[in-house]
């Protein structure tokens, strides 16, 4: 009878481990995360569809467009490529509309990817406004183009290029080219024949050789335009590169608290001075300081540039409270840097730890989703980076839950079966303590539930028949009790004598006082 | 007095197939198969400069075993990388598929490859022009309407670059090289070392002997590829007839049955008939276990084994095979000095040969 498991050399397991499933699409790795040259999410999806050998087009049509739910941006069904790309739908997808936001999670869910978010504004969507926040076109280097083809490194479109504001490509300090120069249009940021580097209408080559001539014709920039724009640049590429480490997405009334400490701070309360001081329409600004709407990204450099506070700073300072009113915020010393990273926060760290490790033990386990979602604004992407291991095994458990391992709970089963456990434990306990639902359970092992719960509802027979026995030895005590003494034994007298006062009520105390007036000839 | 059974003894009450599905799942492991695998486990997960492994052997002598063991290996040192990269394959298998005309067909190999890796949109595939190699960057994006070779290969070989295939695995792959000439046959071997080094992803061949023929061929354009030779087990040897014996020992001890046969004493017998392949050692057991059972026999007898074995002309055809492909290895190792040592295991088959053909005639008595 006894396997003889322990003789490996025995036999040979052919059976595979088993590996979690595969992403549908590649887990391609977007280029310079972390950096100020971060992908843009158009870009990414181009070279996702060029890792595949297909058309951009028909990565969204038959990829991304069937996720999405029907009747958002299109309808699938009879979605035809120029449909697609004429709506704002591609416009839109680096910035912060609730688009790219679900763009985004459609391509996690392919890719298997969690920092996909960073490819695009959404990290700044409550602070700064929708107005002005992307280049209507497609706004290139050539300069770009051609080193990084001629270097055999990978061709891609920086978010940075995408942005109204900047006007120029921070690596060759020329204006950025948005017209074809060899057929003069103007491009889409994602067509559906997009090729990296190439023009979707004339299917031109973009790239150009930095040469002294060409060098000079893009720089059309005075030395004053090129000073703001370096400035522009190192604000911008700062929010770009800070944003996969940040634990809180700015809440939008962070604007609001900023705005009315430097207004306290500089015009003693009076709005209107400040707006004639910073050059700012007094209308938006009382706008802003109310917190009815949220300044575009051109305003919100103005505003910075002039207070000589950092961009980050200046979004990110959570919370101004009635004691920060007091910290000495000149126009001209920066304010305190108050990102919140993990780096810069770490008993955060610690807290976060305390509240993934408390999640492992939770039964029946949540998803990760949910987890992290108790966890306020913290970015899934920033504690998943900071607790790989934590955030797997949550997943992982959940996941286990979900889908029974019967190698482990059939044991489990059986050992409550077999093992005689007292009191027998009820099924719906044992789900809780395997942390699954017992639905599934009853669906899973049919047989062993229904001998688990037969056990269970024998003991709460048992139970009730104890139960009624000792409510009749009681009554029967009772009457005799009063029999001896010479009274006749009337159920409000033997109420009296019980230990329960209502227990006379219960049907089964009514009978056996019946039967022992009976036996007494009472009745 | 109850005996020591190496299975659930409950299994005994269970119906036939069942008792049948049980013994066809048990793989009994050996000193060939073994010593093959420990090869090609230290040449793949060392790194080494071979890109390409040849593994041959007759037929039935357990390569789709050895593909099963090997792959499970395999993902067990991956799985780690496996976990942390979700989108990563790490191992496939395709099984080449021989073709109508006799003649193998590049754009169905692709296309069966990509299924074999799950890629997506397999029948759009376009050529975005971009290439890697070439620097001629006007090609416009051709929709790849017409299904085109090149197109797909690119395709292809992206996939392994992007899944991080580190092993991939062709059985049968003899139909690779089902084309006529020497010329052709040397075109598609610089084809699989050129797909091998591009995607740096190892290519395991697993077929016949008629592998051999590339091996040849390799060895004139370069040495990223190695042979592999899974041999048989031989009645002249005695370390051969004793490990096949502990074979024979330990499928018998899983024969579901309500005794253990004994089918050691027909060793000499098993080992002739089964030409000294365990894979078709195994399937006759099987079958022998079915009319066993049919019969309601408390175990199995030497009559079942007769009632089950091998045609003569399916042995002979069989031993043919395995004795022209170890006569063709002998005579290409003789001027191949890496293989030297692998020689002295098979070495002595050339005797064995006039032998064995003299003794099946002979020894049709069995056993004993
Ligand atoms: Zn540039
Ligand atoms: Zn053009």
């Amino acid at each position: 009878m006894v396997l003889d498991k322990n003789n490996t050399d025995e036999l040979w397991d052919l059976e595979p481990p088993s590996v979690p499933e595969r992403s549908h699409l590649f887990h391609l790795k977007p280029i310079g995360m972390g950096t100020a040259n971060v992908e843009s999410l158009t870009s990414y999806i181009a070279r996702l569809a060029q890792a595949h050998c297909i058309t951009v087009g028909r990565l969204v049509c038959a990829e991304i467009a069937p996720s999405l739910k029907e009747g958002y941006v299109f309808n699938p069904k009879n979605s035809d490529m120029s449909k697609v790309y004429n709506s704002i739908f591609t416009k839109s997808l680096n910035g912060k509309c609730s688009t790219a936001a679900v763009i985004v999670q459609v391509l996690e869910k392919l890719t298997q990817r969690n920092d996909l978010h960073f490819l695009t504004m959404l990290s700044w969507a409550d602070v700064i406004s929708e107005k002005y926040l992307l280049h209507p076109q497609k706004a290139w280097c050539p300069f770009c183009y051609q080193e990084w083809f001629e270097a055999k490194q990978v061709v891609y479109e920086p978010l940075i290029w995408a942005l109204h504001v900047v006007q120029i490509c921070p690596r060759h300090h020329c204006r950025l080219h948005t017209q074809c120069p060899h057929c003069y249009k103007k491009l889409p940021l994602l067509p559906g024949n997009y090729r990296s580097g190439y023009c979707s209408k004339c299917q031109s080559w973009l790239g150009l050789f930095p040469e002294p001539e060409t060098f000079k014709n893009s720089q059309f920039l005075s030395e004053e335009e090129l000073e703001l724009q370096l400035k522009v640049l190192d604000n911008v590429g700062e929010l770009l590169a800070i944003a996969p480490d940040i634990l809180f997405y700015p809440p939008s009334n962070n604007i609001k608290n900023v705005i009315s400490v430097y207004i306290n701070q500089l015009t003693k309360g009076d709005l209107s001075e400040f707006a004639k001081l910073l050059g700012l329409s007094p209308h938006s600004l009382n706008k802003w300081y109310r917190g009815k709407a949220i300044p575009g990204l051109n305003k919100l450099l103005e505003i910075c540039f002039y207070l000589q506070t950092p961009l980050v700073d200046f979004l990110m300072a959570t919370k101004v409270s009635a004691a920060s009113n007091d910290i000495p915020i000149q126009p001209q010393t920066p304010v305190k840097r108050s990102t919140q990273t993990f780096r810069s926060n770490p008993s955060l760290l610690e807290e976060v730890e305390k509240v993934l490790l408390a999640a492992l033990e939770e039964s029946p386990p949540r998803s990760l989703y949910k987890v992290v979602k108790d966890l306020k604004n913290i970015t899934r992407s920033s504690i998943s980076r900071y607790f790989p291991n934590l955030c797997c095994q949550i997943s992982e458990r959940y996941a286990a839950s979900r889908k029974p391992n019967h190698q482990k709970i059939r044991p489990v089963l059986l050992s409550v079966v077999n093992n005689g456990e007292y009191p027998p434990p009820s099924v719906a306990v044992i789900a809780k303590r395997i942390g699954i639902r017992s639905k599934t359970l009853y669906k899973e092992f049919p047989d062993l539930c229904e001998k688990i719960s037969e056990q269970y509802s024998c003991y709460i027979k048992l139970r009730q028949l104890e139960r009624i026995e000792k409510i009749k030895q009681e009554v029967r005590q009772a009457v005799l009790k009063l029999h001896n003494k010479g009274i006749k034994p009337h159920s409000r007298y033997v109420s009296e004598l019980l230990s329960k006062p209502g227990l006379m009520r219960d049907k089964n105390a009514i009978a056996a006082l019946h039967e022992v007036r009976c036996e007494l000839g009472y009745e | 007095m109850l005996e020591q059974r190496f299975f659930d003894l409950e299994l005994l009450k269970k119906p036939s197939l069942e008792k049948l599905a049980y013994f066809k799942g048990i793989t009994v492991p050996h000193r060939n198969l073994k010593e093959v695998l420990n090869e090609l486990k230290a040449n793949i997960l060392e790194p080494a400069d071979t890109s390409i492994f040849f593994v041959f052997g007759v037929t039935g002598i357990g390569k789709s075993t050895l593909i099963k063991r090997l792959q499970k290996i395999l993902l067990e040192n991956l799985l780690e990388d496996l976990l942390s990269n979700p989108g990563q394959i790490g191992v496939a298998r395709v099984e080449a598929s021989s073709s109508s005309q006799g003649k193998f067909n590049h754009l169905d190999y692709y296309i069966q490859v990509l299924e074999a890796l799950n890629e997506v949109l397999i029948n759009y595939k376009v050529d975005y022009g971009i290439s890697e190699t070439e620097s001629d960057g006007s090609k416009s994006l051709v929709p790849a309407v017409i299904k085109n070779t090149s197109t797909l290969r690119r395709a292809m070989e992206k996939v392994f670059i992007n899944r991080k295939l580190r092993v991939f695995i062709v059985d049968e792959a003899q139909h690779l090289f089902a084309t006529a000439g020497g010329h052709q046959l040397l075109n598609q071997m610089n084809w699989i070392k050129s797909i091998a080094n591009f995607t740096k992803t190892i290519h395991i061949l697993v077929g016949t002997y008629e592998l051999l023929n590339c091996s040849t061929i390799s060895g004139q354009i370069g040495r990223r590829s190695q042979d592999i030779h899974i041999a048989r087990y031989h009645q002249l040897l005695q370390e051969d007839v004793i490990e096949y014996s502990t074979v024979i020992q330990t499928l018998q001890r899983h024969l579901p049955l309500l005794e253990e046969p004994q089918l050691e004493t027909h060793c000499e017998y098993l080992l002739q008939y089964s030409i000294g392949c365990v894979g078709m050692l195994k399937s006759w057991l099987v079958r022998a276990l079915r009319i066993s059972l049919e019969e309601n026999a408390t175990t199995l007898t030497l009559k079942h084994l007769k009632k089950a074995e091998f045609s003569a002309s399916r042995r002979k055809q069989i031993l043919q095979e395995a004795e022209a492909g170890e006569k063709r290895l002998q005579d290409d190792e003789s001027d191949s000095p890496t293989s030297l040592q692998k020689q002295q295991n098979t070495n002595p088959k050339s005797q064995s040969q006039g032998v064995g053909n003299r003794k099946s005639k002979r020894d049709l008595v069995g056993g004993n």
